[in-house]
């Protein structure tokens, strides 16, 4: 790294840290402190809500995506439109009626309060483990790429993180997103437009567009229903909307956004700017990973991106072996670039047969090199057996460090470490919230000034345990993916009983506790003994509580009806 | 359950609704035609 990419991502983490703590200032009463003063207008929801689903491994990985499997993981957000459409006609109005300060307030209104602090600690739990590998993650790849510490690179974005979040709440957190989406939307937009400006001069987007569907990286839309199939148009729209559902209505990092607006009109366009920017924003990232993928047509990429384990088995008795690999598939790849180019040429003569002719047998040469790709893979796995054989998170990064200018490289990695932070901060912000207004002021009670201290200590607390998640990360190994997942596995029985809340109006009190722990146990039953993609579990958990509940309430003791309480 | 405050563009939340869905059509549509012609 260069001496002006130090200035441009120092420069742009300070800026993020004291915009955040100037226009987080005075905050006096919890509520304050928790709710942002409620007077936040849509754009500012909208881009906190983007800004807190926006982790730094948005931005590691889904370009690594694009370039290893193709674009078909935007259909993972087909949901998001339809959960902001329905969030917005009927969540947001009973969250701004109801004045909560967090979404499972209302689950004591409606059944009573274990169910209100079930879903409260089902929410603490995945989230404050998802939030240490939100900065472990990033941590590790800057720590191989760039020779960075782990353990300082997590106590960096830690210490910046909690310094505006603790002192300034829910506000500080909001402004301090606008600055990271500015940042980041900086960021990728010329990394974007440098990738195109350094493909060969003969080849236009257009043709680049070409180069990636010809090898398959354009496969944005796959319409096989397929339960086992991670990604494809029914599991994005149906898993996906359960998913975004429970993700944008009950997850209180999400609620926490929208219920800052200042009325309920600003929250529903703030949910709704995410529900239209997201899908095209995650479509142009991908896309970028695609327009890298074609740069290194016409370029030799490494054998394999993560250069920790080439490292390790260069130190081997395989070194000679790994060596040689690496000079075929130099050759295969400067065999690849000329079949590419001869595709280019074939394109431009407009000749029907000749661009067949020409994309097989380009087809073919990236095939020969894939294989060659994968012998390497084998060979470091074989040098070391718990060796992660997916280099998809070290791709983007190692094409920006090798080959984008200097003070954009600074600029993309200042989109990286906002991307961590701006994840980290909603998601502590909202720990902190949830202990302090479904534990602490529902148990032991208390307001005003000493609720400010209260939230700060807690979130204070939970930054902290994300720091030491995130350290402890590192000697998880292969558990991190189940991390990642862990979302889904808790979020669809909690959306099964905030619908059940909302429109089951028979169920009562204990029934939907009860529903809740055995649809649970049947949702982690279904990811240890069954091959569905983790997508579905959203679906099944939340109709498993939907239906054990109603099933159920045929044998309770009848009692007023709570439901009329919620004016639903 | 619906806001009595309408949106400010457009003027009902019902058409704001079908723009958002329209628009996430028109991505569905757009990235299959995409694909289609680049392959």
């Amino acid at each position: 790294m260069s001496r002006l990419d130090w200035i441009v991502l120092g420069g742009a983490l300070l800026f993020v840290v004291l915009w955040g703590l100037y226009k987080g200032r005075g905050a006096t009463t919890g509520d304050h402190y928790i709710g942002g003063g409620r007077d936040h207008r849509w754009w500012l929801i909208g881009l906190s809500i983007i800004a807190t689903q926006t982790s730094a491994i948005t931005f590691l990985s889904t370009p690594g995506q694009a370039y290893v499997d193709g674009m078909r993981f935007v259909q993972f957000y087909f949901g998001l439109p339809l959960a902001a459409i329905v969030l917005s006609i009927w969540a947001i109005p009973l969250y701004h009626r109801l004045k909560v300060s967090t979404a499972y307030e209302i689950l004591e209104a409606r059944f009573d309060l274990k169910t209100r602090l079930l879903a409260a600690c089902l929410f603490l739990l995945q989230r404050s483990l998802a939030v240490g590998i939100t900065i472990f993650a990033p941590a590790l790849v800057l720590s191989v790429l760039l020779g960075w510490s782990i353990h300082a690179n997590i106590l960096l974005i830690g210490v910046l993180v909690m310094t505006y979040t603790v002192v300034g709440g829910t506000k500080a957190v909001a402004w301090a997103h606008s600055s990271q989406m500015f940042i980041i939307a900086c960021g990728m937009l010329l990394a974007g437009i440098m990738t195109v400006h350094r493909l060969p001069a003969h080849v236009s987007l257009g043709d680049a567009l070409h180069v990636a569907g010809g090898l398959g990286r354009l496969n944005v839309i796959d319409p096989h229903f397929d339960l086992n199939n991670r990604y494809n148009l029914w599991s994005g729209l149906i898993g996906g909307f359960f998913l975004m559902l429970s993700y944008f209505g009950t997850d209180q990092s999400q609620v926490q956004r929208y219920l800052a607006g200042s009325s309920i009109t600003q929250s529903r366009l703030g949910l709704l700017l995410n529900g239209m920017v997201k899908v095209p924003l995650q479509f142009l990232v991908l896309l970028l990973g695609a327009l890298v993928f074609v740069f290194y047509q016409f370029h030799t990429p490494p054998l394999f991106f993560n250069p920790g384990p080439v490292k390790q088995v260069l130190a081997g008795p395989d070194a000679p072996a790994y060596r040689a690999l690496e000079g075929d598939f130099a050759r295969s790849r400067a065999a690849q670039s000329q079949r590419a180019e001869a595709f280019v040429e074939a394109r431009h003569s407009g000749d029907a047969a000749r661009i067949a002719a020409a994309k097989l047998r380009f087809q073919q040469a990236h095939a020969e090199s894939e294989a060659l790709r994968r012998d390497g893979v084998a060979l470091i796995q074989k040098a070391n057996p718990g060796t992660n054989p997916s280099d998809t998170n070290y791709i983007f990064l190692a094409y920006v460090l090798s080959s984008l200018p200097a003070g954009l490289v600074g600029l993309v990695l200042a989109a990286v470490f906002s991307g961590s932070m701006s994840s980290m901060s909603g998601e502590i912000s909202a720990l902190g919230a949830t202990t302090v207004v479904d534990l602490w002021r529902r148990l032991v009670g208390g307001s005003g000034t000493r609720e400010v201290w209260v939230g700060r200590v807690a979130t204070f607390a939970w930054g902290g345990f994300a720091m030491a998640f995130a350290e402890y990360a590192a000697r998880l190994g292969s558990l991190i993916e189940a991390v990642n997942i862990l979302g889904s596995l808790f979020y669809g029985t909690i959306l099964g009983i905030f619908i059940t809340a909302f429109f089951v109006k028979r169920v009562q009190g204990g029934t939907a506790f009860y529903a809740a722990l055995v649809a649970e146990a049947g949702v982690l039953l279904c990811f240890r003994y069954t091959r569905i993609s983790f997508l579905w579990y959203n679906v099944i958990g939340c109709l498993a509580v939907v239906g054990l509940a109603t099933a159920f309430s045929l044998f309770q003791t009848p009692r007023d009806n709570a439901t009329e309480a919620l004016g639903v | 359950m619906t806001d009595e405050v309408p949106p400010p563009i457009l003027g009902t939340w019902p058409r704001l609704y079908a723009v958002v869905l329209g628009e996430l059509l028109l991505c569905i549509l757009g990235f299959g035609l995409l694909a289609r012609v680049c392959s």
